[in-house]
């Protein structure tokens, strides 16, 4: 009673360490990152500070000639604003009025020698008097309202000469309000900032349905809508799983209740095989807290989904200890092996660079253990044996018997087995290509390739990437960088010039308006011919003058209160003690690549890239598994060999779950099947319920009922994810099926016929 | 006290009252009932730009034609450009009726926002761009810009209302000196609208 009581307050203590860490979830990328990488981990630093682009494209299409794409795409604007996106160009006349007077009040520092030399094609007299002329003549039409304003305060238009280079929108397409039109006039885009990130899937999912609901409406008046964007994946990632497993777990369920029914048949044994199960999970994600509060570091949500692995050793455990107690045995002793030759190996992840993976190491252990105190809480005496004998009893006495009679058979097909299997691992390869981890539909990925390659990137993904004491230390950097890559100015460098730049700027402007000195009565007297007043033109001529270098620079405060303020706090931004600016580059795929190699190697900045990012994360998680294999091996043999102190037993024990192993990898190989993060996660769950089948089976045939039937409901609970259509989950189903099958048939063949026939345990006192 | 003193605060206090101009939104909401009464209407006007740069102004005439159900108007300068905006756009064409792009025109679309209200009688929606204040008449509304972007280009618009809640006149001062002027005539409530008319010249 006073152990029981004390079981109850651990588990008790492990909720609350369980909900403070589920409290410290986090889908933070660089817990998937190892800790030595320091490119890598630096790299998913930079995105994780830059946030998630929060961009949607929606492309309109003419697919009959009475089309009206325009209306079609206001009416998306209307349709999508209360659900959180907005047209990015929708600054109004407010924001470009208040752009153009921040560019006006710094000409000197934003001019180029390039736009000066430009600029200077049209300082001759005649180039003037034309100028005036052509403005004159515009003033005729009666619909103009600001031209005559706008030229009085710069009538050489430097401030539109400006202006032109901080356009973004897609090459080739002409502006027109929120919208850009491609020249053949049957495509339309809207770019959209949305308001939150694309993983909040609850307000993506509305928006998404809303975007689906228009797209029927448009193709109805002759207009096909396509979409891209990250919330489109992520959505439609959210919908798969949640339609996986809205089928596959009521059948899981249903299947599981029923073989463990047809083996206990008692409602009290049935919850009773919960207890572990429950257990489990507020062990693991204690462990997860613990975890996270030693290292510092969030839980990675990741991890979350280990959670069904270890459901699925927590069934068995119950399973054994409910079998156990209706037969008047307990099985403490196998289930403290099993636990601890499982427990060894995930332990081995503790020493993995992966912080997520040595998360998913102290879940397991915790999860596990909890598991493990779980099942002494099953009342022995109280949960009665089934009034009819199970037929899974029969099953197991007719396995047990031909096992025991045909050991050299069994042996003999386990070494075909291996034989038939073990060229298999030579057609394994790793996936390398992280798309075929996703669960949008192949029509998402169809429109996103047709709207990059008719629009561009809906966001950069590859910045140059500089670091400073001070923002224009970070600034200077980052030009610098673009310098040896013989590229020009970005949109960063264009907004904000870095000091010493701006200063060469200011200089060419002094040497220029010094040449220009008689401008003022050139264009009095351009003024005159053309019947306008040279005196209303005062503010043009206060504005192009020679200026001291001492006047105020632009810097990123010259940008608050304007739309260009919020597109520029993310390429420059504090980071800890620092800065860091962060240049757009134009280029994804392969070419964003191949500039990184072009990089040298002593430059100032270095190179961004999600794509390449998300690849080099999935390499380097399973280069660390990989590397982490032979420690697991030798723990489980350690362990194993100091628990059972005879090589027979422990032989018998290890090399099922050893040979299991290479039937599973030597079947994917046939199958052509690619090793994945995942699937190399699902072979140490394999091996840990391997193992445990093959402890029972050695502690002799009493508990070859048990056996069955934990095998067959971890089966049924992974072939159930078959039925699938992620890729991830239906791939996590193949690995885990045939590694079960693998595990069960290895210990059923090598097992008995290894190990001595073992007396029975006896009944507890 | 007397009681003719009571009576002297009570009339004095009424006049106070009396002198006091007619808030905003009293006039926006007189001006929008007053839309509600009429479908459609078309008015003429004469537009007058006095320009610092200039030494004549500039006169036009022109009218406009407002269909209210269906969120239509036409603005179109005689001999000149015809401006029709619908579902929202205002779309130009040029005096030799060639259609124009008016997609990236901010001038224009800043007199978007006016022809909507025009159009609806609702003139709320500028508060957004715009202070309101009671202008240099009881029916004057006077707009000055919210934004320091605007006040390079805008100094303020005024509009004067007649009695039936129909503009009278619109001014559009700009810093410097430029001023455009519009005087509308009387409006045509009996005037039919013609789809045609808003599909274009």
């Amino acid at each position: 009673m006073v152990k029981s009581s004390a079981i109850v307050a651990a588990i008790i203590a492990l909720v609350a360490l369980a909900v403070t860490g589920v409290a410290r979830l986090d889908s933070d990328l660089t817990g998937m990152i190892p800790a030595a990488d320091v490119p890598l981990a630096r790299e998913a630093h930079f995105f994780s500070g830059m946030g998630a682009i929060r961009v949607l494209m929606v492309e309109a299409e003419v697919t009959s000639p009475s089309a009206d794409p325009r209306t079609t795409l206001q009416s998306i604007v209307t349709r999508l604003a209360p659900l959180g996106a907005h047209p990015a160009r929708d600054n109004g006349i407010e924001g470009v009025a208040h752009t153009m007077q921040v560019v006006a009040a710094h000409l000197p520092e934003f001019l180029t020698a390039e736009d000066l030399a430009e600029t200077e094609a049209g300082m001759s007299a005649e180039a003037l008097s034309q100028r005036l002329k052509d403005l004159r003549e515009r003033l005729q039409r009666p619909d103009d309202w600001l031209t005559a304003t706008a030229a009085r305060q710069d009538v050489l238009s430097l401030t539109a000469r400006v202006l032109q280079h901080f356009s973004v929108g897609p090459v080739g397409a002409r502006p027109d309000g929120a919208f850009f039109t491609m020249p053949d006039g049957q495509h339309m885009v809207l770019r959209l900032d949305v308001d939150f990130p694309p993983d909040d899937v609850g307000r993506g999912q509305p928006l998404l349905a809303a975007l689906k609901q228009e797209a029927s409406i448009a193709a109805s008046h002759g207009v096909h809508l396509r979409w891209a964007g990250s919330y489109r994946h992520y959505v439609e990632n959210a919908d798969t799983i949640q339609s996986d497993l809205m089928a596959t777990i009521p059948l899981e369920v249903l299947l599981v209740g029923l073989v463990i029914w047809t083996l206990v048949r008692s409602w009290r044994a049935m919850l009773v095989i919960h207890l572990p199960v429950v257990g489990s999970v507020v062990g693991a994600m204690a462990g997860a807290c613990v975890w996270s509060l030693v290292t510092g570091r969030p839980v990675p949500m990741a991890m979350i989904g280990a959670t069904a692995g270890i459901l699925g050793i927590a069934v068995d455990y119950g399973t054994h200890a409910v079998v156990g107690a209706q037969e008047g045995r307990r099985c403490v002793k196998q289930l403290l092996l099993g636990f601890l030759t499982t427990g060894a190996a995930f332990i081995c992840l503790f020493f993995s660079l992966v912080p997520a993976l040595q998360c998913l190491g102290a879940m397991v252990v915790t999860g596990l253990g909890t598991a493990l105190l779980s099942t002494m809480l099953v009342p022995g005496g109280r949960i009665p044996p089934p009034r009819r004998e199970p037929v899974w009893n029969r099953i197991g006495d007719s396995t047990n018997r031909l096992l025991q009679r045909q050991r050299r058979s069994c042996l003999l097909i386990a070494a075909i087995m291996t034989l038939a299997t073990l060229p298999g691992l030579w057609r394994l390869h790793f996936e390398s290509d992280i798309k075929t981890f996703d669960g949008s539909t192949a029509q998402a990925w169809d429109d996103l390739e047709v709207i990059i390659q008719r629009w561009g990137t809906p966001d950069s993904s590859t910045f140059i990437v500089a670091h400073g004491d001070s923002p224009d230390a970070a600034l200077a950097a980052a030009a610098a960088t673009r310098a040896r890559l013989g590229l020009g100015p970005g949109l960063l460098e264009r907004l904000v010039p870095d000091l010493a730049e701006q200063a060469r700027r200011r200089e060419a402007w002094n040497v220029f308006w010094t040449r220009h000195a008689d401008f003022p009565a050139k264009f009095a007297e351009a003024c005159r011919s053309n019947g306008l007043r040279p005196e209303a033109f005062a503010p043009s001529l206060a504005a192009y003058h020679v200026v001291t270098q001492s006047r105020d620079p632009i810097t990123p405060e010259s940008w608050t209160g304007s739309p260009i303020s919020a597109a520029l706090t993310p390429l420059l931004h504090r980071d800890g003690t620092g800065w860091i600016a962060a240049s757009p580059l134009p280029l994804s795929g392969q070419a964003a690549l191949d500039l990184m190699e072009r990089l040298p190697g002593d430059s100032p900045g270095w190179i961004a890239n999600r794509t390449d990012l998300g690849k080099r994360i999935v390499s380097a998680v399973q280069h660390d598994l990989t590397s982490l294999i032979p420690m697991i091996v030798a723990a489980v043999v350690i362990v194993m060999t100091l628990a059972v102190r005879a090589w027979r037993p422990a032989v018998a024990m290890l090399l099922p779950p050893a040979l299991a192993l290479v039937w599973a990898f030597g079947i994917q190989g046939w199958m052509g099947l690619p090793l994945t993060p995942f699937s190399l996660l699902a072979v140490t769950f394999v091996l840990g319920i391997g193992i445990d089948s093959a402890v029972f089976l050695n502690a002799g045939s009493w508990s070859m009922s048990a056996i069955l039937v934990a095998w067959l409901t971890t089966l049924l609970g992974t072939a159930t994810l078959l039925l699938a259509n992620h890729p991830v989950v239906w791939s996590l189903g193949v690995s885990l099926s045939i590694g079960m099958t693998a595990a069960f048939v290895a210990a059923l063949l090598v097992t008995p016929a290894l190990s001595r026939p073992a007396a029975s345990p006896a009944p507890p006192a | 006290m007397s009681p003719v003193c009571p009576l002297l605060l009570l009339i004095l206090a009424q006049l106070a009252v009396a002198a006091q101009p007619e808030p905003v939104t009293t006039i926006l909401e007189r001006v929008a009932t007053a839309a509600k009464q009429v479908g459609a209407l078309r008015v003429t006007f004469q537009q007058e730009k006095h320009l610092a740069i200039l030494d004549e102004p500039l006169i036009t005439t022109g009218s406009i034609e407002i269909d209210r159900v269906n969120g239509l108007l036409r603005w179109q300068y005689d001999r000149g450009p015809v401006l029709i905006l619908a579902a929202g756009r205002v779309k130009r064409w040029g005096a030799d009726g060639k259609a124009e792009s008016a997609g990236d025109d901010p001038a224009l679309q800043a007199m978007a926002g006016q022809m909507k209200a025009l159009t609806s009688g609702d003139w709320k929606p500028l508060q957004e761009l715009f202070t309101m204040e009671v202008g240099h008449g009881p029916d004057h509304l006077l707009l000055r810009p919210r934004g320091v972007g605007m006040t390079a280009y805008i100094e303020y618009v005024e509009i004067a209302f007649r009695t039936d809640g129909s503009p009278n006149t619109l001014v559009l001062a700009a810093p410097g000196g430029d001023r455009t002027t519009y005087t509308f005539a009387m409006p045509d409530p009996a005037w039919k609208p013609d789809p045609s008319r808003f599909a274009g010249p």
